[in-house]
Formats: structure tokens, sequence, C-alpha cells
């Protein structure tokens, strides 16, 4: 229950560009922050620096008033659930809850209670004398959480602990560690290549590219308000039209060199012969109709380059639409974002 | 099905040995004929009456596990900064540790006793259980390497951001997570100590000899049923220990790695 | 202290290896250089007296001949017979394959001391092989199969079996199952498959086995001596004669050298001949 903060961390292996590279970020005391980003960006080299498994090249790492930068792993008392959730074998549940207790020197009768209740939380009752493997996957996971929140730790690491879970308990788990950290107050950091993970249980993201953070918001800002081109194109889906070309963007008319983006949902799709409404629009013929879930994407070709529509399954825009159908596209400059190339 | 009958003739000439010297142990006659003329356990009594090759046993026991503590208090350090730490050279060093594996035992044999007989080390304890390190700190060394090197990831990272000191994490999560390989390790360490004939040949000493040894000396002279009766007793052993470490770890899954 | 770490873990072992490994084969390489004075005395030297006496004998060349004559037997056969086993142990899917395999391994666990008191019962005038035999009206005297060469190919092939296994199993990593189905279904037959597919993808196993028995065979003391009963010579039995029965230790040393060198020989060819192969 601390405020984390990192200033200017760098971490280079050997003589490739650093992995880290002069990474500041901060999560406020209590605060869930993801770090997102796609695989090789960094992020889980940043989580081992801040639990202490890797040594910092340059930079500071301060947890509350302490700078533990050069602080031993096992004096951090930052718990850390792995991806492999690393469950020690030999010990059942209430040996894998209880041993950071152990190690604290917490007296026995105290340390059962804090495991029974570490027990509680992540739903394992009954399960307690389960070696590992005796327990599914979704149980090794929250013994692995029983486990890191079990010694009341400073900050909370996560790292893509949920990848190793099938889609539907994936969701469950998202859930049940949202509700554990905000009923303990701890600070945690969640790293994630998973951006519906990360804008899901987190009250803010920080994106993180090639070393360093490319943007840090909440969900709606990283989405709807993306800093740089690289944030639009990772989050979410985007169509994207090369300048110089006739549309108008948030920020004005789209020059040579520059690079306009915009949401396929906020391409309204129109039949043949409707009035566009919207200050961009473009007509083109349909080349691919996609189901998503919910959602139906309609590709089209039009001068501008491929462009994508999305429409609710139950829409009637789409029934009846054919590949190769002419079909006219249309959207708002006020959705549309403009970053240099 | 011609296949099959290979595989078995191919395992009777394999294991031929071994099944009909049992059979021998229990003649009643004086000589290794075939097949016994009758049952007896007579050899086993004048075995267990041999005062000499008793002693012998009980001092290749000995000896035994001298050298399987030995070659685990020095080959397990060895083994683990091999497997777990980072430094240069670790390779090459791994390669010299076991390298004596790789050489003819006659020759590593004539090597120490070249060296230990000018230090009076020929034919005494120390120089004995020396000796014997030669083949079992190796083995140890790689089966060890092996055992640390496959431990499962993370979980001494997990133990130390739980607040395990460094020698919390070897105690209670290396080692016991390693335990099968070192069962593993001392009972391959005590069999081939106990059984180790060629380097023993030529350090023993008129007082201290080792059992494989006498064996040996006598095999040379006579031929009775007496030694098949110490053939079984010596292949009884190893398929008890065999037997203890398939109870305890699975000796199938260290043999197979 | 980080730093020492290492160092501190690792350093009974290297002074171990030193004392009982390093040291030992320098000195035979030192003490191959003394000259010998005759009933057990050396004189110190550097000189290269032993090694002319050793190549100017007959008798060393005989015991090469004999000693690679021995390996080369013993490694075929042994490779021949370890073939079946290992390719049953590597496609077994049975519950027993792991007791299997341990008797595979087996006679790796008992003393060859032991083994070759086995094959004295199997192999003797009186033992299992001539009772049948003669029993059988095949033969009128027993057929003498110890004391001679036919007890020590016999005894060393067989000891040297279980390497031999251990390294076909090790090198069948490229063997797949689905390689010689896929020949199956193209309408080759039992016989084929295994000479078309999987022979040919074993030979880099075989070649690793064989290998392993060649080189163990070849400097291999105990089945040798025992089975041999004193008519079998090699040179593993005669640096042992020379170092304990004729106390001549520069005699041994230097004839240790030359087998040491010979296997490493053996052993480089080996490693150049795959490379080349692999290129």
């Amino acid at each position: 229950m601390a405020r984390l903060a990192l200033e200017g961390l760098t971490k280079a292996y050997g003589t490739a560009p650093p992995a880290v590279d002069g990474l500041t970020l901060e999560a406020e005391e209590g605060e869930f922050l993801a770090l997102l980003g796609p695989s090789g960006c960094g992020k889980t080299t940043t989580l081992r620096m801040v639990a202490g498994l890797v040594p910092a090249d340059r930079g500071r790492i301060r947890l509350g008033e302490e700078d533990i930068t050069a602080a031993p792993v096992h004096t951090r008392g930052i718990g850390l659930v792995f991806q492999s959730y690393a469950l020690f074998p030999h010990m059942d549940a209430v040996g894998n809850i209880g041993f950071g207790l152990e190690m604290q020197g917490v007296p026995k009768a105290e340390r059962q209670a804090r495991v029974a209740e570490a027990l509680r939380l992540t739903r394992l009752e009954g399960l307690g004398h389960r070696r590992p493997r005796e327990l599914s996957g979704g149980q090794q996971q929250r013994v692995a959480l029983a486990r890191a929140i079990a010694i009341r730790p400073r900050l909370l690491l996560l790292d893509e602990c949920l990848s190793n879970l099938d889609a539907k308990l994936r969701e469950e788990m998202r859930g049940e560690i949202r509700d554990i950290q905000r009923a303990s107050a701890t600070t945690a950091l969640f790293v994630t290549h998973d951006q519906t993970e990360a804008l899901s249980i987190c009250d803010t993201v920080a994106v993180m590219h090639r070393g360093r953070i490319e943007q840090r918001g909440t969900p709606e800002e990283i989405y709807e308000r993306p800093a740089t081109r690289f944030v639009a194109s990772f989050i979410g889906r985007m169509n994207a039209i090369d300048g110089p070309a006739p549309v108008m963007t948030r920020e004005g008319p789209l020059g040579a060199g520059e690079t306009a983006m915009v949401r396929p949902h906020r391409v309204r799709l129109l039949r043949e012969g409707a009035a566009a409404e919207g200050d961009n629009a473009a007509s083109g013929t349909v080349r691919r109709i996609t189901y998503i879930g919910d959602i139906v994407q309609v590709q089209a070709a039009t001068p501008l380059g491929p462009l994508a529509a999305e429409v609710s399954g139950a829409s009637p825009l789409w029934r009846g639409l054919d590949v190769g159908a002419p079909v006219g596209l249309a959207w708002s400059s006020s959705d549309t974002l403009r970053f240099p190339a | 099905m011609i296949f099959r009958a290979l595989v078995i003739a191919a395992y009777g000439f394999l294991l031929a040995p071994a099944i009909f010297v049992v059979a021998i142990a229990f003649s009643s006659d004086r000589f290794l004929t075939f097949p016994p003329p009758g049952l007896s356990l007579r050899w086993f009594a004048t075995l267990f009456e041999h005062e000499q090759m008793m002693a012998a046993m009980q001092r290749s026991a000995i000896l035994a596990a001298i050298v399987t503590t030995l070659s685990l208090a020095i080959g397990v350090p060895a083994a683990y900064a091999i497997a777990r730490l980072r430094f240069p050279g670790r390779g090459a060093i791994f390669a010299a540790l076991t390298a004596p594996l790789l050489l003819p035992t006659l020759v590593v044999g004539l090597g120490i006793l070249l060296v230990f007989f000018p230090y009076g080390l020929a034919g005494t304890w120390p120089g004995l259980a020396l000796a014997h390190l030669a083949v079992t700190l190796p083995l140890v060394v790689r089966i060890m390497t092996t055992a640390f090197a496959t431990l499962p990831p993370d979980l001494e990272d997990a133990a130390a951001t739980l607040g395990a000191t460094p020698l919390k994490v070897a105690f209670r999560i290396t080692l016991p997570l390693a335990l099968p390989g070192l069962i593993a390790a001392a009972a391959l360490s005590f069999l081939i100590s106990f059984d180790e004939v060629v380097i023993s040949l030529f350090i023993v000493g008129p007082r201290l000899s080792t059992l494989p040894v006498e064996m040996y000396r006598y095999v040379e002279g006579h031929t009775d049923p007496m030694v098949a009766a110490l053939a079984v007793v010596l292949i009884l052993l190893s398929i008890s220990v065999v037997l203890l470490v398939e109870r305890l770890v699975g000796f199938t899954r260290t043999v197979s790695k | 202290m980080k730093g020492a770490l290492p160092f501190l873990l690792l350093a009974p072992a290297l002074l171990a290896l030193v004392a009982v490994f390093v040291v030992p084969i320098a000195t035979i390489g030192r003490i191959a250089l003394y000259v010998s004075e005759g009933s057990g005395a050396m004189r110190e030297a550097v000189a290269l007296d032993t090694f002319r006496t050793l190549f100017a004998d007959s008798f060393t060349w005989e015991l090469t001949r004999n000693s690679a004559h021995l390996a080369l037997l013993c490694a075929s056969l042994a490779t021949l017979i370890a073939y079946p086993i290992a390719l049953f142990l590597f496609r077994t899917e049975s519950r027993f394959r792991p007791l299997l395999a341990i008797l595979a391994v087996a006679p790796l666990l008992v003393s060859s001391v032991v083994r070759v008191v086995g094959w004295l019962v199997v192999l003797g005038d009186q033992g299992l092989i001539n009772a049948a035999l003669l029993s059988l009206g095949l033969v009128d005297r027993a057929v003498p199969l110890i004391n001679n060469w036919t007890g020590v190919v016999i005894g060393l092939t067989e000891s040297v079996m279980p390497y031999v296994i251990l390294s076909l199993l090790a090198g069948f990593g490229r063997l797949d199952r689905t390689v010689e189905e896929a020949a199956a279904t193209l309408g080759a037959p039992p016989w084929r498959v295994f000479l078309r597919v999987t022979l040919p993808l074993s030979l880099p196993a075989i070649a690793l086995g064989w290998l392993i028995g060649f080189v163990l065979s070849f400097s291999a003391f105990v089945s040798p001596k025992l089975l041999g009963g004193g008519r079998v010579f090699v040179l593993a039995t005669e640096i042992y004669d020379l170092a304990m029965q004729a106390v001549d230790w520069p005699a041994a040393a230097a004839m240790a050298l030359y087998a040491l060198s010979l296997t490493l020989l053996v052993l480089a060819a080996y490693t150049v001949l795959t490379r080349r192969v692999a290129a």
C-alpha cells in the first residue's frame, strides 16, 4: 500500500538496444495500473526490476518513501504473481500461501489465520491441503494470487498471470482480481499484452513500446485519445489513411506525410443512394464481410485505400450486402485523428 | 514377430550371466557344474564363514558410504554453481569435471597409483576414498547439474519475492526439489564405489582390500560356487538399491534422462 | 562477495579433480620419460628410452593388433545385439517399459567381476552351454569357451552392451514413428520400411553406439584378464602387468600414454567424420 515511482529506469542486455530505456512511470497508492505492450516491449523486464529479480542499469525505483533500487529481492515485500504461477510443487496450498509469512517469522497461530483468510478471499476453502498438481488451472492461479497477497505486500505485481487460463475462466478471474485488489487497497502493477484485459480491469493503463511509456491514462483516454500513432494502432481496431487525401481530421485537413486514423465503429455504412452525413465520405466496393461476435465488419476498397466499418450484427444495414456490392462510408472529422506518418 | 524374437534373444544374451549365476549359487556341487546335481545353501554358508570376504565386504560398504558422502558434499555445490549461477567458463568447468568419465579407468587408476604411492596413500583409507572420487564425483556432478538445471523455472524467484533469503531458498526450495536427483546420485555413487575394481586393484594394500578386489583375486585362483553365491549377494544388493530408489523417487525417471 | 560464490562452491570439486585426475594423468606423462633401471627402480630423467624400447618391441604391435581386433569385434557384436533392444525400448508403449529399461542397463549396476563369474557359469567346461551341447550329443568333449579369445569376446560384448544401448537411445532422436507410418501407407512392407527408412535414420545413432563400444572395449581390463585366463594379451592387461607385476612404471606409463592416444585418435577421427557428414 504505497506509491510506486520509476524514474529513468534502464536495462540493456548485451549490445542490443536497451530492453527498458529511461522508463518513468508512477502508480498512486491503491491504484491498479496496467503496463500494456506487445511482446518484447520491455514490460516483463520492468516488472522483474521492480521485483528485484533483475538489477537495473540506471534509474531509481521508489516504493512509498523508500528507494528500493538496490534492495535484495527478499527484503522488498512485493507480492508477485508469476505467469507460470511458480507454485512450490512439494508444498500444499496452505504451505504455499503460508511460505511468505513463515519467512517473515509470523507466529504459527497468526499465520494460520492469515492463510485461512487468503483462502477465503480467493474462494479456495477446503482445497488447502491439495498439492498444486491436484488443483485445476484456475485454482492454481488463485493459490498463486493468495500466496502473493498473504504477505500483505506493499505492492502487488501480476505478470501475464491470466494468459494460461481459458477464455471463460479468464473473464471470471479478472473480476476476482479486481475485487481482491480493491478490498485490500493494494497498489498493483499488472503486466499484460492483452488490451482487453488491461482496459477492463485497471484504473490506469500505461502503454509501453520499445522500452518506453508511450501514453499513460484511463482506459477511456487511451482508447479515445491515443497520444501516438503506435497507441492508436495497438489499442483496438483502426483504419489508417495516408495523406495527402481529402480527409478532415480533428486537428485539420490531412496533408502529405501524415496519417489519419478512425475507428471502424465510428464509420457509418451507407447503402447506395443514401445521403452522406458527416464531413468525411468515401465510396467503394465491398471486399469482405466478417463477423466479430455481435459486430459485423464490412471491409471496402475505396479511392482512399481499404476502409472498414463496423455495424451491429442486428443492424439491417449489412443484410443482403455481398462482396462486390457498391457501398458508401461516412465518418465525422471529430472522430478522426491525425498523426505524423 | 521376427523383431520380437530378436529382442527377446538380445535380452537373453544380456541377462544370461546374471540369471545362471543365481542357479549355480544354490548348487550342492563343488564345481560350477550345469545342471547342478542338487540344491543346497552350503555355498552361502561357506561365504558367510569366509572371514576374508566378509571383512572385505564390510570395508567396501564403509568405503562406499564415505565416498558417497564425499562426492555429494563436493559435487552438489559444484553442480549447483554450474546449473544456477552465471560466471565465465561455466561450460569448460562442467566439461573438466565430467571428463574423467571419458577416459579409460585403467589409465586413471595407473595415474593415481603413480601419484599416491610416493605419498604413502596407496593401501590407505584416505587413498582409496580419494581414488574412488575419480569415478563417482564426475557422475554426481553430471546428475546433479541436470537435476538443478531442469528445476521448474521461477520457483526460486517466487520464494525470494516472498521474503526468503538466498540460504532459505536453497534449503527450502532448491534442495527439496532436487531431491530425486540427489537420491539417485547417492545410490549410483554408492553402488559404483562398492563395485569398483579397476582403480582399486592399483591401490589396495595387503591389509586394506575391497570386496571386488578380493573377488577378482579369488576368481583368478578358483572357480567354485561360493563366488557365485557372492555374485548373487552383490546382485541382490544392486536390486535392493534400485528398488529403494524406485520406491523413493522413480529410478526410471532418473536413468531415462 | 557475490563474485566469489561460484568459486567457493566449485573449489572443492576442482581441487578433487586436480588431485585424482589432472595430476595423475600428468604424472603418467612425466614418469613415461623416466628411465627404468629394472626390479622396480627408476631414474628421474627426461628421456625417450622407454618409448624407444616400447616401439621397437614387436610385442607392442601384437598387443595393439589384439586390442584393436577385440574392440572391433566386440563393438560390432554389441551394436548388432543392442540395436533391437534399443529400438524396442524407443518405440514401446508398454507399461513394463521402465522395468525393461532398467534390465537393459542393469549390468552397469553390478561389478564387472560379478558378470565375469556369470559368464564362467555359462561358458565353463561344465557350464550351461557345454552341458547342453554334451547332453544333446552335438560334441564329444567340452568346447573350450573360456580362458581364450572366445570367452573374452562374449563377456566383453555383453559388458559394453548397456553403454551401447544408452548411446543408441540417445541417438534415436531423429527417428520419428510417423515417417515410418508414411512409408507404410506408401506401400512399403515392414522389412522395406526398416531398410529404407528406419535404418538410414538411425545410422548416426549406430555410429555413436559403435564408437562407445569400441572405445570401452579397447581399454577394457577385467574381462580380458579374467575370461582370457592369462592367455589373452591386450594393451590393458599389459599395462596392468607392467605396473603391478614387473613394477616397471616408466614402461607402464609409456604404454598407457600410447593406448590413451590411440583412444583419443579414434574419438577425434569420429568427430571429424561426423562433422564432415553433417556439413
